[in-house]
């Protein structure tokens, strides 16, 4: 009974299997067939002697990874960063795209939408420039902070520890921010007026309109998007942290994963250990994305699945 | 051509000819093997050689005029792949695919490609050559790999046992304690040789001149961006009396290889920059200044030493110069442990220097025809084209000065000056990736390129820093140094390339993250107790680094070019 | 008497908000801009001058030098016309594929959905790595091939959840009608769905052209020296990366006086590439934009 309807029910939604069966196998190719090379990280893979030809390892990789104390530092560093923008890009962004969403002038508007994602067109070699000069001894925030009178000798932003990972997260903000609300932008403009009207004639306010209308209206996107890149948290890049984070007074808490892997793979010749460092990574994202699919269906949250 | 020019030229013609059967009619020279600038036989038959290069670049114009001559000639037209993004991700797809072009100059990666069999073993084919054999054949057994075979035609030097070049005099030392020449004009002309006597007279200028023009002076700087740490990590090694030898120094005595980053000769220098810091000579600022910063205020006129590689700072000198600050730019002072003789210069051996196996092109299994390549390198070669491609044409680009040499007009000087017409307009590009000779020739001493020339030196020096080595009773900056040290045949230690991944390669990473972590706090302590704990944090760390895995490379590989 | 009390109220608190929100606006514009305009202050100014620091918002030495080298790279037509090509047919196809994948996961009755679902969600987070991807590019025979800039990228899981979280969010109302009406599933999906989906699509439109079009390193690795395939990026890169090589080369010690040569350095050389890239994206953007300011879908339903 349970059978035929199954099939009855399969046999219904044909249209839609043909529709995404090619995807799938496109998918297929592109994705899931290349990771045969997996087996790399088991290996001292050479270039030039292919798969079959490098020297097998077993787990050398992976132990030269979990035994070092430096990787489990940098992993630190990794997930704290990456949660850190995590929580304050989309604050950022949100609260951005809700209070630009109340202004009324249209044109203002888009003058203000269009200018607040200029920075995402900057490479982080300008934007880190542009953060070293105002942090420096005679940039733009000493001096205001001297002016204020809170200090009088300048503070070394990019040579004390403690501050580093908030100079990483205020860049990402000022870079993102714009970018990241186009989205929420977008799906407040999926919102039925009608739902605005109503509110109004109850008697809401701007706030109460905000926090009861245009909130939930985007609350589903809003969750999918922090399921998503909750995965990416292992992948908080190297790029910013590299470049204002290098010196030796940082580096303990500049170092990511990727700068890890950098450094002792690719650059010293060793192409495995990034490999195995994404098998790693891998595992840990799909967990989490998983898991916080998981969790969200139980709440009766929108979720991905 | 006066008469008694062409007098001279006919008699050199004729002293060649007896030295040189192999020398065409017009050649003046016994490189001349192809008749200098003459077509060679197999001109009419274009064909287009493409060339990786490890370094990003940009190709030389379509219409430049002097590729355009070599093409028309030789028929071999040269196309280059400069880097772009990450070097080791080209590689590792280049070898991956085994998507070679037709010869590669891959610098120290080149290990990578020789493992990986991308090369055609040359040491059968050198021979065939006149002048690449005059080139290389006198050290050929040192340019091959650890598997006996020689595959690469290595550039950049001055070869052991070549028969054309001998070596030209070093005018300036290229690393080290840079000072502002006012701050020893102004102790009245002395050489500081210890870092007690160097930072004396920086604090003492410093406290006469606050402020220059308008800019708070800075007493020393130290660069730590990036992969520009060296002047950080590298001067201990240069206070023991070596040059830049790498991640070890090594003794001439014994030729046993050490670690100079723990010694105490390490933990005087840091002391004194602490020391340095704590008195506000150097500022804690320095240590998180990005490159560009670094240059930036190097421009200024108001920084007084700094320890740098002269290639690093020469923009900001640049500047200064068309700002004529002469006397706000640097020269390199000998400092050392009091005591010990400096060794900054890497002195040239007489002999020549051997091959290092970083610096060479290597013609890949995909060569659509070596043969061709190697013909068109060996017609390079000539003397005639090398003076042709460096100098130009007599009378319009170079004159021949009283003494024989050659000297640039100076509508030349500007053009070679500036890298986009020295690109465009003559045949630089193709020069500087080909093996080419340098140095002075042996047959009349005349120098190879304007660099190794005194006249076109002196020529670029102004009337400030003429006066200035006056105030030494010195002719080139360099003989502030010792007399240099000519260098085993090992050096450098940074050349010597470790095998991908290996231990070695490991530990050498693994030195220096652990001595730029901990250096910056030495150079930063807040007082005596806190750097010397620092200095105990660091020794057990960097202890806890399999150093004998470099260690033991090191004097594995010492061993096998010095022949033990 | 009450009523006139809300709306007097009304009227004394609402400016205030704006006040105080418009000045965040202008406060974040002012944050925003600042880093642009210093790049386009720096890339006209001159490359050696730039070195000292301390550009603002206004050129100190003038010069166009910078731009005169990027445009006159000699494949900048070659390019161009790739980029532009590339961008195009890459945002309409993962548009497409992105929307259609999206549309089918988006369905309840769809059997298997949570499997399929974690199929192409799994990708996200799965990769193969540099040279397995190079190997896979390979034995397509996608290498110097124009193709290999469409089609590694043409699903785009990211966006396909997107998109299928947005149309979940239509009302249920909207679909049933047209299958009750015999419609097949892609007509539903492409007469009634996509419709109202503009906003959603803009979006993701903007994030594909963004992507192709700033995008270097499949050039890099899959076709670094066929001039035919190169990418106006590729072709910015190149340029950024010999520009720090330069630098090298002219600080050698034969440094001659006070004569300037016209040079180009790193810092001159990227801010002049990062204007003339992002320009195009950031004309081609309002016309984007009105797909977001307005509500688009409610024509739709009511409709």
């Amino acid at each position: 009974m349970r059978k035929a309807s199954l099939a009855k029910r399969i046999n219904k939604s044909r249209s839609l299997y043909v529709m995404i069966l090619p995807c799938m196998i496109f998918t297929f190719i592109f994705s899931y067939y290349p990771l045969t090379g997996w087996i790399m990280a088991f290996e001292n893979f050479k270039p030039a002697k292919g798969y079959w030809g490098s020297k097998f390892v077993g787990l050398d990789q992976f132990r030269f990874l979990f035994d070092d104390f430096e990787f489990w530092r940098a992993f630190r560093n990794t997930v704290a960063m990456s949660l850190l923008n995590l929580v304050f890009g989309f604050l950022f962004a949100i609260v951005f795209a809700l209070l630009l969403n109340e202004i009324r002038h249209t044109g203002f508007k888009r003058i203000t939408q269009t200018v607040s994602y200029l920075p995402h067109f900057l490479s982080w070699v300008i934007v880190c420039a542009l953060v070293q000069s105002m942090l420096a001894s005679d940039g733009i925030v000493n001096n205001v902070i001297r002016a204020l009178g809170i200090t009088d000798k300048p503070i070394l932003f990019l040579g004390e520890p403690g501050y580093f990972w908030w100079v990483v997260v205020f860049a990402n903000v000022w870079k993102e921010m714009g970018w990241n609300s186009i989205i929420y932008i977008a799906a407040i403009s999926g919102i039925d007026p009608a739902l605005y009207e109503a509110a109004e004639l109850d008697g809401a306010g701007r706030f109460r309109r905000m926090w009861h209308v245009t909130l939930p209206g985007i609350r589903s996107t809003i969750v999918v998007l922090l399921i998503m890149n909750l995965g990416s948290i292992l992948n908080a890049g190297f790029e910013v942290q590299y470049l204002l984070g290098s010196n030796g007074l940082l580096v303990d808490v500049s170092q990511t994963i990727d700068i890890f892997v950098l450094k002792y793979g690719m650059s010293i010749g060793n192409y495995s250990l990034a490999t195995a460092a994404g098998m790693f990574k891998t595992v840990i994202s799909v967990t989490l994305v998983f898991g916080a699919n998981a969790i969200a269906n139980r709440f009766g949250e929108t979720s991905l699945m | 051509m006066s008469k008694r020019f062409l007098a001279i030229l006919l008699s050199l013609v004729m002293l060649f000819s007896l030295v040189s059967v192999a020398g065409g009619e017009a050649s003046s020279d016994p490189t001349n093997i192809y008749g200098g600038l003459a077509p060679l036989d197999d001109a009419g038959d274009p064909i287009t050689f493409t060339i990786f290069v490890r370094d990003p670049g940009t190709e030389p114009a379509a219409d430049n005029p002097v590729l355009k001559k070599i093409a028309e000639l030789t028929g071999v037209t040269i196309k280059f792949e400069f880097l772009v993004g990450d070097l080791d991700t080209r590689l590792g797809v280049m070898m991956a695919g085994e998507e070679y072009p037709d010869a590669v100059f891959a610098g120290d990666a080149s290990m990578r490609l020789i493992d990986a069999g991308a090369f055609i073993p040359l040491e059968d084919e050198i021979p065939k050559y006149q002048n690449l054999n005059a080139m290389y054949g006198g050290c050929i057994d040192s340019l091959k790999a650890e598997d006996g075979h020689a595959y690469e035609l290595e550039m950049y030097s001055v070869f052991r046992g070549n028969t054309v070049v001998d070596q030209s005099p070093i005018f300036e030392c290229g690393l080290g304690f840079y000072i502002q020449k006012a701050v020893l004009e102004d102790a009245g002309y002395v050489i500081p040789r210890t870092l007690d006597e160097y930072f004396d007279i920086i604090e003492a200028y410093l406290a006469k001149y606050p402020e220059i023009d308008g800019v708070k002076t800075s007493g020393f700087e130290i660069l730590c961006d990036g992969w520009r740490n060296w002047a950080l990590l590298n001067p201990a090694q240069n206070l023991m009396g070596d040059a830049n030898d790498g991640a070890m120094f090594v003794d001439y005595q014994t030729y046993e290889p050490a670690f100079y980053q723990d010694t105490e000769t390490a933990y005087n220098l840091y002391k004194k920059l602490n020391e340095e810091f704590r008195k506000g000579v150097i500022s804690a600022e320095t240590l998180t200044m990005s490159y560009d910063q670094y240059i930036s205020k190097l421009t200024t006129g108001a920084v007084l030493g700094f320890y740098d590689q002269g290639w690093n700072f020469g923009s900001a000198v640049d500047l200064l110069k068309a700002d004529g600050k002469f006397n706000r730019t640097f020269v390199s002072v000998p400092i050392t442990n009091p005591g010990v003789r400096d060794g900054y210069i890497e002195g040239k051996n007489p002999d020549g220097a051997l091959p290092t196996g970083l610096n060479g092109i290597g013609i890949t299994t995909k060569c659509k025809n070596p043969e061709r390549l190697l013909k068109f390198y060996d017609w390079l070669l000539q003397r005639d084209v090398q003076d042709y491609i460096l100098w130009g044409v007599e009378g319009e680009d170079w004159v021949k000065t009283e003494s024989g040499s050659k000297a640039f007009t100076d509508a030349r000087r500007a053009l070679w000056r500036d890298s986009a017409r020295r690109r465009d307009e003559t045949g630089y590009t193709v020069w500087n990736y080909s093996p080419a000779w340098q140095g002075l020739y042996k047959s009349d001493g005349a120098p190879v390129r304007n660099d190794d020339s005194a006249g076109e030196y002196l020529a670029s020096q102004s009337e400030y820093d003429q006066s200035f080595l006056k105030g030494y009773g010195i002719e080139y900056p360099a003989e502030m140094h010792s007399e240099p040290i000519v260098r085993p045949d090992y050096f450098p230690v940074w050349a010597m390339s470790l095998e991908d991944g290996s231990p070695a390669a490991v530990a050498n990473a693994k030195i220096t993250d652990v001595t730029t972590k901990y250096d910056s706090r030495l150079v930063l302590a807040e007082d005596d107790a806190a750097f010397d704990k620092i200095w105990e944090e660091f020794l057990t760390e960097f202890h806890a680094i399999n150093l004998d895995a470099l260690k033991d490379e090191v004097t594995r590989q010492i061993a096998l070019k010095m022949g033990f | 008497m009450s009523q006139t009390n809300t709306l007097h109220k009304k009227r004394f608190k609402l400016p205030v908000f704006d006040m105080i929100n418009v000045l965040i606006m202008l406060f974040v514009i002012v944050v925003m801009l600042y880093p642009f305009l210093n790049t386009v202050a720096i890339s006209f100014n001159d490359a050696q001058d730039t070195l000292r620091g301390g550009i603002g918002l206004w050129p100190r030495v003038f010069s166009a030098y910078s731009y005169e080298m990027v445009f006159k790279s000699r494949l900048m037509l070659t390019a161009a016309f790739n980029s532009v090509a590339r961008t195009l047919l890459a945002t309409v196809l993962s548009v497409f594929f992105a929307s259609l994948v999206g549309y089918v996961l988006s369905r309840p009755e769809l059997v298997g959905r949570k499997f399929i679902t974690a199929y192409f969600l799994v990708t996200m987070y799965v990769s193969a790595g540099l040279i397995p991807n190079y190997f896979l590019i390979k034995s397509l025979g996608l290498l110097n091939n124009f193709m290999v800039y469409i089609l590694p990228g043409m699903i785009s899981v990211f966006n396909v959840i997107v998109i299928k979280a947005f149309m979940q969010s239509l009302p249920e109302s909207l679909t049933e009608a047209a299958i009750v009406d015999g419609a097949g599933h892609f007509r539903c999906y492409w007469n009634v769905v996509l419709p109202c989906c503009k906003p959603v699509l803009a979006t993701v439109a903007l994030w594909c052209a963004v992507g192709a079009w700033n995008s270097w390193f499949d050039t890099f690795l899959y076709a670094p020296n066929a001039d035919h395939m190169t990418t106006l990026q590729y072709e910015m890169m190149k340029l950024l990366s010999s520009s720090m090589q330069t630098g090298r080369d002219t600080s050698s010690v034969f440094g001659n006086n006070s004569e300037q040569a016209n040079i180009i350095t790193p810092v001159s050389i990227r801010s002049a590439v990062t204007i003339v890239a992002s320009v195009p994206i950031l004309v081609v953007y309002p016309f984007l934009q009105k797909y977001f300011v307005k509500g688009v879908m409610l024509g739709a339903v009511k409709g």
